[in-house]
């Protein structure tokens, strides 16, 4: 709670993009009411990568989904770029933590990939020249006549990065993107995920439940405590370098802040 | 250059032999009809030769535009029609949750009249021109893409449905892109039952009320002991039935090629 | 304890649900009278729209009277003899069809070229030949219902796992044994799809060969009505049939489930 004001890793004026205030959700009524969030505030600065971390159920994928305006909140408002969200803003995209059923399957890599971009005023050409940006951005250059389930499941995945980052979202919100990939795939994705916020400048939020992601990847981590849902500390995330799945992990300030976050997820 | 050759050759026989297996049968039978039935003389079952014989003066000659086309005709207008109505209301009746509970009993009660039984009705409101045929075909068929367009709409994955809110695709795109194809292995298996219904009402709407078509010579045929008719009739409609089911089979699978690539990889996985 | 209550809340949701569309359905079958009786009596008076009150009256009438009765019973005897004799046919057809490969290749063409092609078009023959029975309603229903019998047969047989019968084999058991032992319940989850496909054409195949075939049952009755002019009768027994209809369907439907409970992955109909 103490960090919360300077930023030292980004240089220019703290530009506030997401800001999420007293966000309450409740599902249900009376004496069957079940508070899922109980006054979550936090924001995110453009350009920022974001991760939020908690215990299993503790309601993170409602979280985004009401940052994503799937989901009314019962209280409280989300805002972006000021605006308050009440509905899925044009600027934010969303990854999905089962790519499997995320993805069209009856449509090709490409055709998944300008999906979102059709009727919406970018020409063929824009399209075309759009998805190769993003599919050579996720390291998918052969592949766009196959189907989604012809493909690995760590390669659906960058199919379904790329469909974000096509999009041109200012704000990219990801939902246990890795969670569902084997081990060696997930730090090849993370490190993706980290070229594509340097590559398009993007906000990042990832949700995740494991810490080492969370910390690995994030500028600042939110750290929330089990159902029903509150902030319980928002930690900076002072690493030297670039990241690096072997250096960075072998800092002693690493494994602090794991301790850190770890100790905060268990306390009760 | 010589086991390339060999194998080859080997191919060949493994192929010729495949298809050995898969046709003797159907020809040995149609070979002991043709010659058992020309020398034996039986009042039912005149030679083939002459049944073939029948068939080309019946159907291919003005015949053909006198009685098939008007038949055919009738059909695919009805087939048509259900179609497009079974489609439509589907995938409106199974986004609006009070119109499906309201609409879902009705329909399942209609389904279960046998089509058949409901020629009679149609004769007594409609008469017995090639408009009524045209609508009953279509009323009774309908309900079977009706109720395959609800369940494949409503069975589709929720997360399609974010991923499209969240991307904002929506109207035409949302439906001829996302929608449809997502329902479209329950809606094809629904538009093949209506086929099958359309084909059987024709034959059925001509038998009872009708002075032309292929039902209405065939069972004219039989209850005149023309029975050589009757047989080139059943015959015609027997291709017909084989026919309309092997071009929406390989419709089908023109449309579903995704969904079949797709449950294949997942067998062999 | 939270699980406990989630799920009785949820439960509860559910009911609350199912029973809103109890409501909204009948009222919408409710509104359909009415707009048939306002339709029958107004615009449409004297036409061939009986009133809803004159339908029942037919009901109650065909109700009072054996022979109905009798037609009815005709009708499902019918149905479930020719479905019962397709049953047996097919499932021992489809083992043999399906534990051969040579005979199943040999009659995979005859059976695709057969299967398409529906019960009324072979109709005139049978009719000739039998004449319009009982005996020939009961062919016709066996003739539709052997197709979906045999050919989910033959599909289940066919996906039986080899390790189980190379087990079986170890064990000595003989190529009967293996069938009824191994084979079978193997695939009985596709035969009982294969029955229940079957057992929803069974009813309207039965009326049909009554309706254009004139064997007796209620599909006879209704032509007889309809060439009487009784207007009121012919919706009633449409009305009965539909009911009939959905009787045969529901029933299947329960069970399939029943039986089906255990192996709950293969549901979906195999097409063949």
């Amino acid at each position: 709670m103490t960090e919360v004001v300077a930023e030292p890793n980004t240089p220019e004026r703290t530009e506030q993009r997401l800001v999420v205030d007293e966000l309450r959700k409740t599902y249900g009524a009376g004496v069957e009411a079940k508070t899922v969030l109980d006054g979550l505030s936090f924001d995110v600065r453009s350009g920022e990568f974001v991760c939020v971390v908690g215990p299993s159920g503790a309601g993170k994928t409602t979280l985004l989904k009401c940052l994503a305006g799937l989901l009314p909140p019962t209280s409280g408002t989300s805002y972006l770029d000021d605006t308050p969200i009440d509905g899925p803003p044009e600027k934010l995209a969303l990854v999905f933590q089962e790519y499997t059923r995320s993805l069209m399957p009856w449509l090709t890599v490409a055709k998944n990939v300008t999906l979102p971009l059709v009727n919406k005023g970018v020409s063929k050409h824009e399209m075309r020249k759009r998805a190769e940006e993003a599919l050579d951005a996720v390291g998918l250059t052969d592949v766009p006549g196959k189907y989604p389930w012809q493909l690995s499941g760590g390669m659906q995945q960058r199919v379904a990065i790329a469909r974000a980052l096509a999009y041109q979202p200012e704000v990219l919100l990801m939902d246990e993107p890795f969670a569902s990939v084997d081990a060696q795939t997930r730090f090849e994705l993370e490190d993706l995920a980290l070229s594509v916020r340097e590559r398009f400048g993007i906000t990042v939020v990832l949700v995740t439940h494991d810490i080492d992601e969370a910390v690995y990847l994030a500028d600042r981590v939110v750290v929330l405590g089990a159902s029903p849902c509150q902030v319980r500390e928002i930690i900076d995330v002072d690493l030297r370098g670039p990241r690096d799945q072997v250096e960075t992990k072998a800092q002693r300030r690493f494994t602090e802040l794991r301790s850190r976050v770890f100790e905060l997820i268990r306390a009760r | 250059m010589r086991s390339v050759r060999r194998s080859e050759s080997s191919a060949l026989t493994r192929r010729l032999r495949s298809v050995a297996i898969e046709f003797w049968l159907p020809v040995l039978i149609v070979v002991l009809w043709w010659f058992a039935s020309a020398r034996a003389d039986l009042v039912f079952y005149p030679p083939l030769a002459e049944i073939v014989q029948r068939f080309g003066e019946q159907w291919l000659s003005e015949r053909f535009f006198t009685d098939v086309v008007p038949s055919l005709r009738n059909m695919l207008v009805g087939y048509a029609f259900s179609c497009l109505v079974g489609v439509g209301m589907g995938v409106v009746v199974a986004q609006v949750r009070v119109v499906r509970h309201a609409v879902e009993p009705l329909v399942h009660f209609l389904r279960s009249i046998p089509p058949v039984a409901l020629v009679p009705l149609a004769i007594l409101v409609l008469g017995f021109g090639a408009d009524m045929k045209m609508v009953i075909i279509a009323f009774s068929a309908v309900f079977s893409t009706l109720i395959a367009t609800l369940d494949g709409v409503r069975a589709a994955d929720p997360l399609l449905g974010e991923v499209t809110k969240v991307y904002r695709i929506s109207g035409r795109d949302r439906l001829f892109k996302v929608t449809l194809p997502a329902a479209a292995p329950q809606i094809l298996g629904g538009l093949q039952v209506s086929l099958q219904i359309a084909f059987v009402v024709m034959i059925t709407s001509e038998m009872l009320a009708s002075t032309e078509g292929i039902g209405y010579l065939t069972i004219l045929a039989q209850q005149t002991f023309a029975i050589t008719d009757m047989w080139a009739g059943m015959l015609l409609l027997g291709v017909l039935g084989y026919l309309f089911n092997l071009l929406f089979t390989l419709a089908e699978r023109r449309v579903l090629r995704w969904h079949i690539g797709m449950r294949a990889q997942a067998t062999t996985r | 304890m939270v699980v406990i209550t989630r799920r009785r809340s949820s439960a509860r949701s559910a009911r609350t649900v199912g029973s809103n569309a109890v409501i909204v359905g009948a009222g919408a079958v409710l509104v359909c009278l009415l707009a048939w009786e306002l339709l029958a009596r107004g615009p449409l008076a004297g036409g061939p729209f009986p009133t809803v009150g004159a339908i029942a009256g037919g009901l109650a009438g065909l109700a009072a009277r054996v022979s109905f009765w009798s037609s009815l019973a005709e009708t499902v005897l019918t149905a479930l003899v020719g479905l019962g004799l397709a049953i047996i046919a097919g499932v021992v057809l489809g083992v043999v069809l399906g534990s051969v490969e040579f005979v199943y290749r040999s009659c995979r063409l005859i059976i695709e070229a057969l299967k398409p092609i529906p019960p009324i078009v072979v109709m005139p023959l049978v009719l000739l030949l039998l004449g319009p029975s009982t005996e020939m309603g009961m062919f016709l229903v066996f003739y539709g219902c052997l197709w979906p019998v045999l050919i989910q047969t033959v599909v289940g047989v066919r996906d039986a796992d080899p390790v189980l019968i190379d087990t079986a084999r170890s064990f000595g058991f003989g190529r009967f044994q293996r069938a009824v032992r191994i084979v079978l319940p193997g695939a009985a989850a596709f035969i009982v799809t294969g029955v229940r496909i079957a057992g929803a054409a069974a009813f309207v195949i039965a009326v049909v060969s009554e309706l254009v075939g004139g064997a007796p049952g209620i599909g006879r009755d209704l032509f007889v009505a309809q060439n009487a002019g009784l207007y009121a009768e012919m919706y009633a027994l449409v009305f009965v049939m539909g009911v009939v209809g959905l009787a045969f369907n529901t029933g299947l439907g329960a069970f399939e489930k029943w039986m089906l409970h255990w192996h709950p992955s293969v549901r979906r109909e195999v097409v063949a």
